[in-house]
């Protein structure tokens, strides 16, 4: 029999904003019928997944996928994340092809440009501090005032939800042994790197080019990610830190962030932010040499 | 916007259904009443319905993905829910 294609095109795809953010997918496999993508659990239970209007899947241990589920995911412009249990830490994404390069030529032209790039962090920073003064400061200048204005921040939220605070602290492939505020703000930051790594990709602009960090292998997205951070993050570790009662659960802390980020129109405002910064609210124009 | 599937409504109900709902085939209705509208008919149904009448709700909502599912009776495909996006699980044969 033959299989049944239909050619999937741009105009039939959702915009990033009304798709669903993300779906976590773990110990089962991702097939193709008929066109259509399924996911077959554990159990042999199977569950077709309408991928067009979902933002991400992110994927967990155990799962598999086929090379044909990956051509309509593609297609589909669905982006893939594979990520890890516990902490969700992010292993690796799967890049999908946008329709043309002008987001990405735009952000290289602005990153290349030293003043013009520190306007883009300026820009970042008074995005989420907007009554500081950051007129004339230099871009090491301008990252003390961040990290003093976070330590504060912390030690405020602590102290509001009455939750002990000894400082950051993030060890790689040790999460375990973290406090349970560090847990929950570790994992929740994978989340949003997930479904900021598939947005951006999916603008056509590459998380490869930061403007306020730099050396990482995703400098873009840590930029874009201290935007949300405080309300999505932050404030969520804090305030669900009593609630989990000395026992971390990832299915808790996983249903509070979808829900911060549903209530808030996180992918709405992910496009019109990265306008925002990198083009001051300006829709960047075609370039013609 | 509601849609209601069913197997077999009380006929009360039916009658009563014709209020919000068009019926363009049998046991199949559709009504486009704002959220809060919608909300009060769901209600309705679920005090009115019994487990016989196999009904599957489907209702617009603002926030993504866009819709709701509920049911009344056993459905012979189970709604499930993978990281809050509503979906239906089958068995693989």
């Amino acid at each position: 029999m033959s299989r049944l294609l239909v050619k999937v095109t741009r105009d039939t795809l959702p915009q990033v904003k009304d798709r669903y953010p993300f779906l976590y997918l773990e110990r089962g496999r991702l097939e193709v019928d008929d066109s259509s993508v399924k996911w077959i659990d554990c159990d042999n239970n199977v569950v077709r997944l309408p991928i067009a209007t979902i933002g991400t899947l992110l994927l967990g241990p155990g799962t598999t996928l086929t090379h044909e589920s990956v051509k309509v995911l593609a297609a589909a412009n669905c982006g893939v994340c594979w990520v890890g249990e516990d902490s969700l830490i992010f292993y690796a994404v799967g890049q999908t092809p946008t329709a043309d390069s002008r987001n990405f030529r735009r952000q290289m032209e602005l990153s290349c440009d030293k003043v013009k790039a520190v306007e883009v962090a300026r820009r970042m920073f008074l995005k989420r501090f907007p009554v500081v003064e950051l007129e004339g400061k230099t871009l090491k200048e301008m990252m003390g005032m961040e990290g003093y204005r976070v330590r504060q921040l912390y030690e405020n939220l602590a102290k509001k939800y009455g939750v002990g605070w000894w400082g950051r602290s993030f060890q790689p492939g040790n999460f375990a042994m973290s406090d349970m505020t560090n847990k929950i703000l570790t994992s929740a930051n994978a989340f949003l790197y997930g479904i900021l790594i598939s947005s951006i990709y999916a603008l056509g602009y590459s998380p490869h080019i930061g403007f306020i960090h730099s050396g990482s292998p995703l400098p873009f997205v840590y930029d874009m990610a201290d935007l949300y951070k405080e309300q999505l993050c932050i404030d969520l570790a804090f305030s669900a830190t009593l609630e989990m009662a000395g026992s971390y659960d990832r299915a808790i802390i996983e249903g509070v962030f979808r829900k911060r980020v549903i209530d808030m129109d996180l992918l709405a405002k992910i496009p019109d932010d990265i306008e925002y910064v990198l083009n001051g609210g300006k829709r960047a124009s075609r370039t013609v040499e | 916007m509601l849609v209601v599937l069913s197997n077999d409504l009380p006929l009360a109900v039916r009658g009563r259904m014709k209020l919000w709902f068009i019926e363009p085939r049998p046991n199949v209705f559709i009504s486009g009443v704002k959220d809060s509208v919608a909300d009060d008919v769901v209600k309705y149904l679920y005090k009115h319905c019994s487990v016989d009448s196999g009904n599957i709700i489907f209702q617009r909502i603002k926030q993504p993905p866009g819709y709701k599912v509920r049911g009344i009776g056993t459905p012979r495909r189970e709604l499930i829910s993978i990281s809050g996006f509503q979906l239906i699980q089958e068995k693989q044969k």
